[in-house]
């Protein structure tokens, strides 16, 4: 590599033992990190994690992720020579003789790093384990990384089917990891938007399972490209006094994060506030802290790595999450916004308890440790924290409440960056489909749209306890007709409870349940109370089936790249609900879109209206919303819910259907209801969001 | 029999079952069971109670989470709550005490302890309205100020049959050990660290009385406490005086050692933390928990092995001690 003109190579014995005095601190803090993560994991879990880099290290029929073919890569750098190794002999019992006949002698994997909240005070019982697996390009042909890639899904899976523990292996060659290009991250918007930024959270919180130390960890903080490239080319030629170049890897220097990629990850990260807007807004406030303040701050990684010899075990110093919180309240600080500063101090707080599900701190924790400096600092009462520590027992509407205080402050944000000098004329650095299909996504979720159904709150839709809903149903001359969804927990406790979703419709009701999955893997019991309602328990409970069964395919995530269409149409015909005035009879619509929006619609007729007019009406509705979509996955469902069904009903809207899709784009009126097909808007210009 | 009305909460079916045969058996006849903290709390806001038994350790919400959002609600701020547990450590009794806990029951109970915990309630019931208790205290005090004790007294002892308080006991405690009376200040200061377990101030004048009656160990006992009450409210100034002050009176308790090589760790001092966790190692070379903190030192220090080899005696003392396993499986997994 040839070093620019500007800068000397170093001395090779004096690279040498600044290496080795670097990895000395290195250890120290990976040890902290590993206490850590050993601290917050259950037992359970605790297994897995120990015998994760022996599964990648072998490919054997007696363990998991074991591939049937001679030429899938295995085999961890070092790997006899670490501590997992010893562990893992002295768990399973094994024998050297047991094992000789099946382990790798090649080592593919340079690399076996845990990167994100693992270890940290942002891991809890259920934070997902993101490993990133680091081969040499050179070593591994393309029929060989889909081998890899077989056997890694593999152990995915039997991690979460046996220890129910989320897993991610990224396979990233190191020249890729060098060059900041992470094309094998699939997530949507991280292919081509994030690289320096993804590059710096690796850096920064990174934990060192197995293999090779990352070169950067060892160099000097805050070096240039060219001063980096040539410690590097020193380093590899060094020798002596214990220093091994081959026990390090190049995974490239990273001198600043561009601005530019913190557009598209702010956008990235507007989508993700949907499943967790706590960490949403955290992030995003990272974001405005790298576009505003890089310069003058500089990288939150090399902080860390400033502070690798000061790491103290036990302690949250250290901690790359407490890192990145103290530099996101410096920010709304310096940024002078009070209410921003509240919230986020909120958010921070949720987060190291456990947002969205808070669990009790361990006594003396690095997380209590912090928790009370901040408290203390805040000036918070009792009052404010067991406010928080008591974010289970809040209400539906003050969880929901809370959640669109963060999407405002996340609007504000982006609006901040966009309007800024900084953000004038800016570009995301991403690919234009990525783009849309990240828009998109951010319009789904929070653009406001006729009949659209809500989200319910995170905490709700995160809930795993399998506890029941109850759907009920209370009619009164002054409320009308009402059904609502209830905490089994509220059910019978007071008249008062205060329901989670009510509508007039039931449809409406069961399409809520259905678009926040509530029924899927058993999450919930959903009964229904049928005291007093106007539909008996076994119609209603096969009203539900079907809708269930009707909206059980996933949505695919490519569909964001387009306009949204119509896809799946659910029609009540006759939902036995009074309709004002009396003189006329409703059909109720459940629709949802290739985005995963879910839609109601009623469609009210007059008594006395032709039979066959009707249908006519019903099948020219259920043909607007399925028009454009692709034949071979839309469809429509029709339940009667009269006590005597008209077995003739399903044929003639059938046939109108089918006359209608033969005469495409003819005698079709114009489109009374929108499906949320927005207007494009890659064509949009100044802010690439518009949705409030 | 008696109208109070009681609400009981535990997830164990026999113990709930229990709890509630007993309270009738003692007359109380309004007795309302419910297995989880969620049903208890929607019975709590639709119907009026006196007094609630809550257990401790219950699936989804705990007797304590049930207690914290009871006082998060202003109508039940003065609700009389006990919390009932097999055993209750010294961070439980801190954390219940500052959730607002009025009392805790050991299970399993005796029936004279539920009866005082009841009757409790009926006096509570009864006591005097507190804007009273406060004019009187206020009185008290400044009279404390002005040196005229005997009045000061007579005042807080009047104001004592109108009802405890752990802090009219800490004013006759200081007014007592003021007049030399060291046996009956220290009777004073229990009453007061009975009813406020978290009261540093009366633990450390109990100390200080102790030590005037020359008995060195129960000085030491309770100079230490108040330093821990200190520490654990981050007032570690306080907390470092008390500690020396105890060096002074006995210079080989262990504890204070290891109290005061903890403090200067978290100071970022390690050759001082060191240093005070290797005397406390010299009084007790068998105490675990000494070898554990020795180890971190070592590790903060960038010394490895040392600390490896501290972690491996405390759970060679100690072979269950599962902080130290944690530590050792970090180094042996961390180590490259």
């Amino acid at each position: 590599m040839v070093v620019g003109p500007d800068y000397s190579y170093p001395d090779s014995r004096f690279v040498g033992d600044v290496l080795l005095k670097n990895r000395k601190h290195f250890v120290k803090y990976n040890i902290a990190r590993i206490r850590e993560l050993i601290r917050y994991l259950p037992t359970k879990k605790l297994d897995l994690f120990y015998g994760i880099p022996l599964l990648l290290h072998i490919n054997s029929p007696e363990y998991p992720g074991y591939i049937d073919d001679p030429q899938v890569p295995h085999g961890i750098y070092g790997f006899y020579d670490s501590g997992f190794w010893t562990l893992a002999k002295r768990r399973l019992g094994i024998e050297m003789q047991q094992i000789r006949s099946f382990v790798s002698k090649n080592f593919c994997i340079k690399g076996l790093y845990l990167m994100g909240s693992a270890g940290s005070l942002g891991q809890t019982a259920r934070s997902d384990f993101d490993y990133w697996v680091v081969f040499d390009r050179d070593a591994i042909d393309g029929r060989q990384r889909i081998l890899l890639r077989q056997k890694l899904e593999r152990i995915e899976r039997w991690a979460e089917e046996t220890y129910g523990q989320s897993l991610s292996f990224f396979t990233l060659d190191a020249m890729q990891i060098k060059h900041n290009t992470f094309s094998g991250m699939v997530e949507e918007g991280l292919r081509t938007g994030q690289r320096s930024l993804l590059k710096e959270e690796f850096y920064r919180t990174f934990i060192l399972i197995g293999g090779q130390i990352p070169y950067w960890a060892v160099l000097p903080v805050g070096l240039k490209d060219g001063e980096y490239e040539a410690w590097i080319n020193t380093a590899s030629h060094a020798g002596g006094n214990g220093f091994l170049p081959m026990d390090y890897i190049d995974l490239g220097n990273l001198s600043a994060v561009n601005p530019t990629e913190c557009y598209g990850a702010l956008f990235w990260q507007f989508c993700k506030a949907q499943d967790d807007p706590v960490k949403a807004l955290i992030k995003a406030s990272l974001m405005v802290r790298h576009v505003f303040f890089q310069k003058e701050r500089g990288l939150l990684c090399d902080k860390a790595k400033e502070r690798f010899p000061a790491t103290r075990m036990d302690s949250y110093f250290l901690d790359p999450y407490a890192l990145a919180f103290d530099s996101v309240l410096a920010l709304y600080e310096k940024l002078d916004d009070r209410d921003g500063l509240e919230l986020i101090r909120q958010c921070i707080y949720l987060r190291i308890i456990g947002f969205p599900a808070p669990a009790k701190t361990v006594d003396d924790s690095p997380k209590n440790q912090l928790l009370s400096g901040y408290v203390e600092q805040w000036c918070w009462g009792e009052k404010e924290t067991e406010r928080l520590d008591l974010f289970a027992s809040w209400g539906e509407e003050e969880k929901l409440g809370f959640e669109n205080r963060i999407v405002g402050k996340l609007w504000h944000l982006y609006k901040l960056v966009f309007g800024s000098d900084q953000g004038t004329g800016c570009q995301t650095g991403m690919a234009s489909e990525d783009l849309a299909a990240l828009k998109n996504k951010a319009a789904s979720r929070f653009k406001k749209k006729k009949g659209k159904l809500p989200f319910a709150s995170v905490y709700l839709r995160d809930r795993q306890d399998g506890r029941g809903l109850f759907v009920i149903n209370a009619s009164g001359p002054l409320r009308g007709d009402v059904w609502s969804v209830m905490d089994s927990s509220a059910i019978g406790a007071s008249k008062n409870a205060v329901p989670l979703f009510s509508a007039p419709e039931l449809l409406r009701v069961l399409g809520w349940i259905v678009f926040n999955g509530f029924y899927r893997c058993n999450r919930f019991t959903i009964d229904f109370q049928h005291a007093g309602s106007p539909i008996v328990q076994g119609r209603a409970n096969r009203l539900f089936q079907e809708v269930v069964s009707c909206f059980s395919n996933e949505t695919d995530p490519r569909d964001f790249r387009f306009a949204p269409q119509g896809l799946q149409v659910f029609v009540v015909m006759d939902p036995r609900r009074p309709v004002r005035g009396g003189h006329s009879h409703a059909v109720d619509y459940l629709v949802r879109n290739t985005w995963g929006e879910m839609f109601f619609y009623a469609q009210r007729f007059r008594h006395g209206y032709n039979n066959l007019l009707k249908h006519h009406e019903i099948a020219k509705r259920i043909w607007c919303y399925i028009e454009g979509a692709d034949p071979n996955r839309s469809c429509y469902r029709i339940f009667d819910l009269r006590a005597v069904e008209d077995p003739e009903t399903a044929g003639l809207i059938d046939g109108f259907i089918a006359d209608l899709r033969k005469n495409r784009g003819r005698d079709i009126p114009v489109r009374p209801i929108a499906t949320g097909k927005g207007r494009d808007l890659e064509q949009d210009k100044g802010l690439l969001l518009d949705l409030f | 029999m008696k109208q109070t009305s009681i609400l009981v909460v535990d997830d164990n079916a026999v113990a709930l079952q229990e709890l509630k045969d007993t309270l009738r058996y003692l007359g109380y006849k309004d007795v309302h069971p419910a297995g989880t903290a969620s049903e208890a709390w929607a019975m709590l806001r639709i119907k009026t109670f006196e007094c609630v038994f809550a257990a401790w350790d219950m699936p989804e919400m705990t007797g304590l989470a049930l207690l914290k959002i009871v006082r998060n609600d202003d109508r039940f701020v003065h609700l009389p709550f006990y919390l009932c547990d097999s055993t209750f450590t010294k961070a439980k009794v801190i954390e219940a005490g500052s959730a607002g806990v009025n009392g805790l029951v050991v299970t399993p109970f005796e029936v004279a302890t539920i009866k005082q915990k009841v009757a409790e309630l009926a006096e509570a019931a009864v006591a005097g309205p507190p804007s009273e208790a406060e004019i009187s205290l206020e009185q008290g005090l400044d009279l404390l100020e002005g040196g005229d004790y005997e009045d000061a007294l007579a005042v807080f002892e009047k104001m004592l049959g109108e009802g405890e308080s752990a802090e009219v006991y800490y004013n006759i405690g200081y007014i007592k050990t003021s007049q030399g009376l060291y046996q009956e200040g220290i009777e004073a200061f229990r009453k007061a660290t009975e009813l406020d377990r978290l009261f540093a101030k009366a633990y450390e004048a109990m100390g200080r009385a102790y030590r005037e009656l020359g008995q060195p160990e129960k000085a030491e006992e309770c100079l230490h406490h108040a330093a821990q009450i200190y520490m654990s409210s981050e007032k570690d100034e306080h907390a470092e005086e008390i500690l020396n002050e105890i060096l002074e009176l006995q210079p080989d308790t262990v504890n204070v050692y290891n109290s005061l090589g903890v403090l200067y760790r978290k100071r970022g001092d390690l050759n001082a933390a060191l240093h005070h966790y290797q005397k406390a190692l010299r009084i007790h070379s068998d105490a675990p928990h000494i070898y554990y903190n020795i180890g971190r030192v070592y590790l903060d220090m960038g010394n490895v092995e040392k600390g490896e080899s501290h972690f491996r005696h405390a759970l060679r003392l100690e072979p269950d001690f599962k902080e130290a396993r944690e530590a050792l499986d970090a180094i042996e997994l961390g180590q490259v």
